[in-house]
């Protein structure tokens, strides 16, 4: 495949099918699911998550592999104890290698996710505590080819959860209305749950309580050009009063993806989470 | 013998935290507390009040649901601020507990008899607790005793309920606590040899936010002046206070009317025959 091929395809907007499998799993508070907690009125939160991905099975005759490494950059903060608001940037670079052997490495910035977060429920236990959030905002676009869909695409939802201090269980439901053109135009219906199970646990006189908690997630996802996916996604999360340390995988259960789009083979999940 | 000796060797530990002279040591109970993460929250809210020192001592514990921390000696406590702060760090406040500083460093062991009140199931935490009286007259204090989550702590509790496995209401136990302050005497303590047969019924009052020792106190002051009322035992770690009356069906008009003039609102009102249960646990045995 020539370069002039590459070029044909990027303006018919079939690159963008790499990058669309995965993007509202960029702001998740949690490992891939959100969490209805949020910090305390002027705290802060910054999470650098790293992402790499690899996907395959191209319905076109393309049939492109592609690498992809992403580096979500969150930042949260509450403006006060029940109403936050987070932006995330990711950094995006893929590698996508065709049939025909030509390989094509990019580098970029991916649409930019502005949410604003709101806990309308709250009951706190001794111990306990479940809380109900709403979430709303936009994706706005970095027009940064061709990870960016160049268009405004309004975002809400919804996340619950149930802490203990042993266990915790989250759930979230997200709706993504693609308003661009081409691939973009397809809105998304993203659902999570989450259940973390504290593993080991104390109160270092030097770090405070910790925790190492094993953490298992079904992600599923909606497109509304027929695509599916639903993952497993087992993980580690280490936590302290200040950072969280969490890694993970997502394996596919199920996948029936559209063409052009691509199936996803796995993902590994690194992330930092430090407040301040 | 219905009365048997066992000796038990109970440790509590106690954590000491260094404090300049005068100053404080608040403990809150925080609702909603439930992972390492959230601590440092409230830690952050916390620190802003002008009463917490540059070194707090702060200390959050998860398993406890509790954060503690200095005040300085020249600042009068501020709780509804302490509890503004909690709100504001995304949780709901509890009990709040203030003590002198350098209190704890005072508090020592001592050995002595103490009695067994009741070994009861707690249904909802699904386990053992044990009820003990210790000391005698102004000293005298009911501690509750459950498995705690430190190690030491549990070996202590498992060994003093396995020596109570045949132990009846009332039969002494020979404990030694650690965390009773210094100036309370040391040896053995002469105990006031109450039984339980005399009494008519124990009523349970629920009282919300029985939040400290010296409100406590103040409960049970009032309560002792009630006609009938013949043994007072409170809880401020449940909430609770227990009155043990004369009559097999109290009037408990009386006694929430007595609490409600203290100031606390009785929310739960529950009268238990003591002559019945305490039948039944001699049948039983």
């Amino acid at each position: 495949m020539t370069r002039s091929n590459i070029a044909t395809l990027l303006m018919a907007g079939l690159y963008l099918a790499i990058i669309a499998a995965y993007p509202t799993d960029l702001y998740a508070a949690g490992l891939n699911t959100d969490v209805a907690l949020t910090p305390p009125e002027g705290g802060t939160i910054i999470r650098v998550q790293s992402r790499y991905l690899e996907l395959s099975d191209d319905p076109t005759p393309m049939g492109r592999e592609a690498s992809v490494l992403v580096h979500p950059v969150t930042i949260v903060h509450g403006l006060t104890s029940d109403f936050t608001v987070l932006g995330t940037v990711p950094l995006v670079y893929q590698d996508v290698e065709f049939a025909s052997g030509t390989e094509v490495d990019e580098f970029g910035v991916g649409d930019v996710t502005l949410l604003a977060k709101y806990r309308f429920y709250q009951d706190d236990q001794p111990g306990i505590t479940t809380r109900w959030a709403a979430i709303g905002g936009l994706e706005a676009p970095t027009y940064d080819e061709p990870f960016s869909s160049e268009s405004v695409d309004p975002i809400i939802g919804t996340v619950w959860t149930h802490q203990r201090r042993d266990w915790w269980l989250d759930w979230d439901v997200l709706y993504k209305f693609n308003t661009g053109g081409g691939l973009d135009s397809d809105d998304e219906l993203r659902g999570d749950v989450a259940l973390s199970y504290r593993l080991l646990g104390g109160e270092s006189g030097a770090i405070g309580p910790w925790g190492l908690y094993a953490i298992g997630e079904i992600n599923a996802k909606y497109i509304t050009d027929g695509s599916t996916q639903l993952f497993g996604s087992p993980g580690l999360q280490f936590i302290t009063p200040r950072w969280i340390l969490e890694a993970g995988v997502q394996l596919p259960i199920h996948q029936h993806m559209k063409s052009p789009r691509l199936e996803t083979d796995f993902v590994f999940v690194f992330s930092l989470r430090f407040q301040f | 013998m219905l009365c048997k000796l066992p000796t038990i060797l109970l440790l509590l530990t106690l954590m000491t935290a260094p404090a300049l002279a005068g100053e404080k040591r608040v403990t809150v109970h925080v609702k909603g507390l439930a992972c390492p993460f959230c601590t440092y929250n409230l830690e952050k809210r916390i620190k802003t009040l002008d009463g917490v020192p540059d070194k707090p001592n702060w200390r959050a514990s998860v398993e406890k649901g509790t954060a503690s921390f200095d005040w300085k000696a020249d600042v009068p406590f501020d709780e509804d601020a302490v509890r503004e702060q909690i709100r504001k760090a995304g949780f709901t406040p509890g009990k709040m507990e203030v003590a002198d500083a350098d209190s704890r460093a005072k508090e020592q062991a001592y050995q002595g008899k103490a009695h067994l009140i009741e070994v009861s199931n707690d249904q909802d935490k699904k386990q053992t607790v044990i009820a003990l009286q210790v000391g005698a007259g102004e000293n005298r204090r009911t501690l509750t005793l459950r498995p705690a989550e430190r190690a030491d702590r549990q070996e202590s509790y498992a060994t003093l309920k396995a020596r109570l496995k045949d132990a009846a209401t009332n039969d002494s136990v020979l404990v030694t606590v650690y965390g009773l302050p210094a100036d309370k005497p040391k040896g053995d303590i002469i105990l006031h040899r109450w039984s339980p047969q005399r009494f008519g019924a124990e009523v349970i009052l629920n009282v919300d936010e029985l939040a400290c020792e010296r409100c406590s106190t103040g409960v049970m002051r009032t309560v002792r002046e009630v006609k009938g009322v013949l043994h007072v035992e409170s809880d401020h770690d449940e909430d609770r206070v227990h009155i043990w009356t004369q009559s097999h069906e109290p009037d408990t008009a009386p006694l929430r009317k007595a609490i409600e003039d203290a100031g606390f609102k009785v929310t739960h009102v529950h009268v238990k025959s003591v002559k019945d249960e305490d039948a039944n646990k001699h049948k039983a045995k």
